[in-house]
This record gives C-alpha cells, sequence and structure tokens, in this order.
C-alpha cells in the first residue's frame, strides 16, 4: 500500500523503496495540517514495519522449531506445544532443546544488534560493533576466567554473565578511552583501539588455553567459536535478566541517542548530559554483551550487519530501527542458527557462519561508508 | 540586563584564550562579534553556554549563573548553533528539527501538540517546511544550515549564539540568512550573537558590535560607532570607507590591506 503511493509520488520515491525513510507521499509541504500529515503517515509507517518485523519473528520461531536434524510437521509442534502429542522423543525435543535454544538465539540477536546500534551512534561510526571493537573478546576473556578458574564465585549462578559483564564494561571503557581527543571520537584510533584490545584479549584467552587442562579447554574454545549447541533453558534464564535490562535502558534513551548520533557538541547544546548518557549506554552495552556472550560464546559481525540493513531500509530514528533492531536481531540470529546446524554436511557452530557471511560485509561497508568512517 | 558577562577569562591548559570579558546585552538585540582569527570569539560563545567552564569570571542570565543550571536548563535559554552543520547519518529534516525540542520534553503543562506547534513554526519562520521530509544530509550547505537554525528555534530560546552562520552560503543566501536572524530577533524579542568573518554583513545587520583582539574586547558600542575606519585598521591592518546607503543602511568597503599583521 505505501509502495503504491510512494509511485505515484515523486522520483526519489522510486529509489527510496517500500520501507525507505525518504519521501512519503504527501508532497511539498505547506501548512500545519500538511506538517500533521506527513507525522502521521511517518507513524503509520513506522508501526507497520513494527507489526511485520514481530509477525516474522514468529513465524521464524515456529518455521525454526520444526527444522533440525528430527524434521517436525506444522501439526506435530502445534501439539507438542500443547502437550497432546503421543510422541515423547520429539516433545522432548521441541519444548527441552529447540524451543529455549531459539529463545537464546533472539536474546543473544536482540542484544547484539541493538549493542551494535547504540556503539555506532555513540561512537557514530558505522564500523562499530560489539567484536570489531574487542569488546566480545573482553568479555569472552572474562567468560573464561570464570570458567577456567573459578574467578568470580561470588556470584554464584551468575557467576559467567557477571564476568563477562565486568569484562566487557572495563574493555569497552578502555577502547572509548584510547579513542577519545579533546575533538571527540577519531574513527582511525577508535577503530586501532578496538583491534589492539581485541587482539590483547584473544591473547589472553590463548593464554589461558594453553594452561588449562583438557576438560575446561573444550568449554572455552567453544566460547570462542560462538554457538547455542549447549544452549537450554538453564541458559536463557541466565541470559535474559542482564539482556532485558540493557536493551531497557538503550529503550529509554532513544531520544537522547538520537542526538548524540547527529552530532554530540550539538546534542550537548541541546541539553543532553553526554557524560550520564556515556556511562548508561556502555553499562547497557555491557549488560546485553556479557548477557550474550555468557552463553553463546563470541558470535561476531551480528551488530554490525543487522543495524546497518535497517538502517538503510528505515533510515536512522531510533524510535523505530531500536526496536527494530531487537526484533530484527532475533529474526537474524534465528536465522543463522538454523542455517548452521541443518543446512551443511555436519553442524557448525553459528559463529563462524556470521564471521563468514560478516567479513565480506564489514568490507562492503568499509568500501561503501569511506567518507563516514575517515571524516 | 538580560545576559551579564562579567570577568570572564578561560584558557586551554596554560594557553589563555580569553581575558577578563564584560558584556552586558539585553533580549531584541543583535550583536556582531568580530575579530581575527584565534582571538577567542568561538570560545567566548561557548564559555556563554557552557559547554566551556570558564577559569575565572561568570556568566548570568536573567541573574541566574549558567554555572548552576542543568544542561537542560540552559538548553531552554539558550540555543547554539555551531559552525559545522554536518549530521552524523541521514535523519529527515523533520526529525531533526524536532531534536530541538529535547530540552522541553518534561516542561510542566506541556501540551502533546506543542512540540508539533513549535516545530512547525521554526520550520515556517526559516523556509525550511518544503525539505521537511528529506535526508538532512542531501541538502545543499544554505538549506542545511536554515535547518540547523529551525533546530535551535525550535528549542524557543531566548538568546541564539550563532557561530560564523553565513560560512559557506552563496552571497545571496547570505543576506537572506541575515535579514531572517535580524527579523526574529525582533519578532521573537530573541538577543542574538554571532561571532563572524563578514565585516560587511556585521556591519549591515548588527545593532551592535563587538571587536576582539588580543583575547579581550578591545572596542564595543553601536555599530555606527565602532564600525569606523580607524578601529577596522587597528585590527584588521584594512583600509575601508565607511558610508551609509539611502536603501540599505551601513556601508563597508574593504578596500585593501595596509601594514602587517603583528603577532598578537
Amino acid at each position: 500500500m505505501l509502495g503504491r503511493k510512494q509511485l505515484k509520488g515523486k522520483g526519489s520515491g522510486l529509489k527510496g523503496g517500500l520501507f525507505s525513510g525518504r519521501r512519503i507521499g504527501t508532497g511539498d509541504l505547506r501548512t500545519y495540517e500538511d506538517l500533521n500529515k506527513y507525522r502521521r503517515a511517518v507513524s503509520r509507517r513506522s508501526k507497520t514495519i513494527l507489526a511485520l518485523s514481530i509477525l516474522g519473528l514468529i513465524l521464524i520461531f515456529f518455521a525454526a522449531l520444526m527444522i533440525g536434524s528430527y524434521r517436525l510437521s506444522v501439526v506435530e509442534v502445534v501439539g507438542m506445544l500443547l502437550g497432546t502429542s503421543d510422541d515423547p522423543v520429539g516433545s522432548y525435543i521441541v519444548t527441552e532443546v529447540r524451543v529455549p535454544r531459539i529463545l537464546c538465539c533472539i536474546a543473544v540477536g536482540a542484544a547484539l544488534s541493538a549493542s551494535g546500534l547504540v556503539m555506532q551512534s555513540l561512537f557514530k561510526n558505522p564500523m562499530a560493533s560489539p567484536s570489531v571493537l574487542g569488546i566480545s573478546s573482553g568479555a569472552a576473556f572474562g567468560a573464561s576466567l570464570a570458567l577456567a578458574f573459578g574467578v568470580g564465585g561470588f556470584l554464584g549462578r551468575y557467576m559467567v554473565p557477571g564476568m563477562a559483564f565486568a569484562f566487557c564494561f572495563i574493555t569497552m571503557t578502555a577502547v572509548y578511552m584510547l579513542a577519545r581527543t579533546r575533538y571527540g571520537v577519531v574513527s582511525t584510533t577508535l577503530l586501532l583501539a578496538g583491534v589492539a584490545i581485541g587482539a590483547f584479549f584473544s591473547g589472553l584467552v590463548s593464554l589461558l588455553q594453553y594452561v588449562v587442562n583438557e576438560n575446561v579447554l573444550s568449554n572455552i574454545v567453544y566460547w570462542t567459536m560462538g554457538s547455542f549447541n549447549n544452549c537450554g533453558w538453564e541458559s536463557f534464564q541466565l541470559a535474559i535478566f542482564p539482556v532485558v535490562a540493557g536493551l531497557m535502558i538503550m529503550l529509554f534513551n532513544i531520544k537522547e541517542l538520537n542526538l548524540v548520533a547527529a552530532g554530540e557538541e550539538q546534542a550537548v547544546n541541546m541539553g543532553v548530559n553526554i557524560k550520564k548518557l556515556r556511562i548508561l549506554m556502555i553499562t547497557a552495552t555491557s549488560l546485553a554483551v556479557g548477557g550474550s556472550v555468557a552463553i553463546s560464546g563470541v558470535i561476531g559481525f551480528v551488530g554490525l550487519i543487522v543495524p546497518h540493513i535497517f538502517r538503510m531500509a528505515v533510515g536512522p530514528n531510533h524510535a523505530l530501527l531500536m526496536p527494530l533492531c531487537i526484533f530484527g536481531g532475533g529474526i537474524f540470529m534465528i536465522l543463522m542458527d538454523t542455517i548452521a546446524k541443518s543446512a551443511f554436511a555436519m553442524s557448525l557452530p553459528v559463529g563462524v557462519l556470521t564471521a563468514l557471511i560478516g567479513a565480506p560485509f564489514f568490507i562492503y561497508v568499509m568500501r561503501t561508508k569511506k567518507k563516514e568512517i575517515w571524516d | 540586563m538580560d545576559l551579564e558577562i562579567k570577568d570572564l577569562s578561560f584558557s586551554y591548559d596554560k594557553r589563555d584564550v580569553l581575558c577578563s570579558v564584560d558584556l552586558t546585552a539585553k533580549r531584541g538585540e543583535v550583536i556582531g562579534i568580530i575579530g581575527q582569527n584565534g582571538c577567542g570569539k568561538t570560545t567566548l560563545l561557548k564559555c556563554i553556554n557552557s559547554t566551556l567552564k570558564p577559569g575565572a569570571g561568570s556568566v548570568t542570565v536573567d541573574g541566574r549563573s549558567i554555572s548552576e543550571m542543568s544542561r537542560k536548563d540552559i538548553a531552554k535559554k539558550i540555543a547554539f548553533v555551531t559552525q559545522t552543520t554536518s549530521i552524523s547519518f541521514p535523519f529527515s529534516v523533520y526529525d531533526t528539527v524536532m531534536m530541538g525540542r529535547y530540552p522541553r520534553l518534561e516542561d510542566e503543562g506541556r501540551k502533546e501538540d506543542d512540540d508539533a506547534k513549535a516545530v512547525f513554526q521554526a520550520m515556517k519562520d526559516t523556509g525550511t517546511l518544503k525539505f521537511a521530509d528529506r535526508p538532512v544530509n542531501e541538502l545543499s550547505g544554505g538549506e542545511r544550515r536554515r535547518v540547523m537554525i529551525a533546530r535551535s528555534l525550535a528549542q524557543e530560546p531566548e538568546i541564539l549564539l550563532l557561530d560564523e552562520p553565513t560560512l559557506h552560503l552563496d552571497i545571496n543566501h547570505q543576506f537572506d540568512l541575515l535579514e531572517l536572524i535580524n527579523k526574529l530577533a525582533e519578532e521573537k524579542n530573541i538577543l542574538v550573537l554571532i561571532v563572524t568573518h563578514d565585516i560587511v554583513l556585521a556591519a549591515r545587520y548588527c545593532d551592535r558590535i563587538v571587536i576582539m583582539q588580543n583575547k579581550r574586547i578591545h572596542k564595543i558600542g553601536e555599530t555606527l560607532k565602532v564600525m569606523i575606519p580607524e578601529n577596522l585598521k587597528e585590527t584588521f591592518y584594512i583600509e575601508t570607507e565607511v558610508s551609509e546607503d539611502d536603501r540599505f543602511g551601513l556601508n563597508v568597503l574593504l578596500i585593501g590591506k595596509c601594514g602587517d599583521a603583528a603577532d598578537d
């Protein structure tokens, strides 16, 4: 419906496409009523897009329940979810393996995508994301420390995510401090600081792998590859609290994120308390990334790819982009995990797949957004 | 007095940039601040809206000290249009102007459509309404500058700080912009401080002129009294002729360089 309206409108509507942020066919604006009409059209479009993304998430959730080495039909899956099925093995697979695994995918996909978006806005750099800036490596090191030596044992069952969170926070603060100059965050320094910090923590994780015994080793290797293979209900319960807390903080600061994304100096001039926002956002991303890394390890590039795709589609306004990244991140992750586990001769760790897709995407962004990156 | 700057000093690290600046101004005035590069013009604006904390002295608005106000409270009083008009992501013009409403979102007694009305008025005043739905980074430099001014007007400020507003604009747009600023200052009773390199425009459109030199206010007063060849020669080493044009007002003619710029 939107598409047709646009075709009738100005020429630029054509290249904009269905979900484009530009030119909602209202023609030239003149009166207050025109502006209100435009505003309503934008809000209608946002609601439609969000409704579609939620619908998409629900559909792919059920589709993914059917796929795996034990194939099931829609009717069977519904029966198993309702507890009316007479197939105990299938029921167990659906309710105890697939449902929690897919929920973990949603939590992790949402957390990484939203965190990537926040970092891109905060640093005003399209290349920023948890994995590119070494934040995920820091988290992996925290998690590995907890696994290998029980560091942070006082946190009880939250030991692994707690440590992942702590190291996320440390890494991100370090990267930010290193990249900051009197003239703001300089892109080159930011990326280099991320690479250096990431390499440092990867080195530390390798060191841990070298010194620990074999049982622990396989656990740590799992963390560095990124996978949902060990994700059950327990993982989900572990991740959901920090992830939701992180996402809530982000959602409560959408207006501030918009202002800062447009320009930090100007945001301050318009009344944004930038110090408070920075601390809030570093905490929020640390919670979200820490929670994700704790259950699935380092899954790279999700935080880079998802915000980019959606920003290109709907524009940069966080009021729409943030929830879209949350739902869309979930969809993307379920998709990746399902492909990784069932499309090839053997089940791959999903981190391998996202890296294989993400690295070329990284290069694509680097080539097409040169101006934004190096400005 | 509505804006009062007393004995203001500022230094970056140990390099002094401003030394004991005093200035008072009231609403409805348009004040031009001119001076050579590095004389502290932009720093002065940043101290006024408290993005830089002065080493000594005070800035008060209606008797209230800026240093004791929150960022939001400052933004309700003072809008600042910086030199750069670049916006990092392709926000729509409407979204960009709406950002100016940020400091007022939690105001008491605010009505639902107050924001939309203020944004509409700001866009109408600046002539940016017709590209409300366009991504701001696809606009030309002059259009973008007007969007930035629309955004600052959406803040409904009492004091408007403009840093080089005519930079990169076509000559006709420069005049349009200053016409607009004058109109806004009068209609909305806003105090406007303009930092500019453009002596001709400053002479034409400002009620008062501040000449800064050597980190201090060197000359201050009514445009007619400050924009005189002697002063311009002293500060800029430029020979000028100043006349009054019946149709347009004060006219400064820049003739040529005389003498050398001593390091100051």
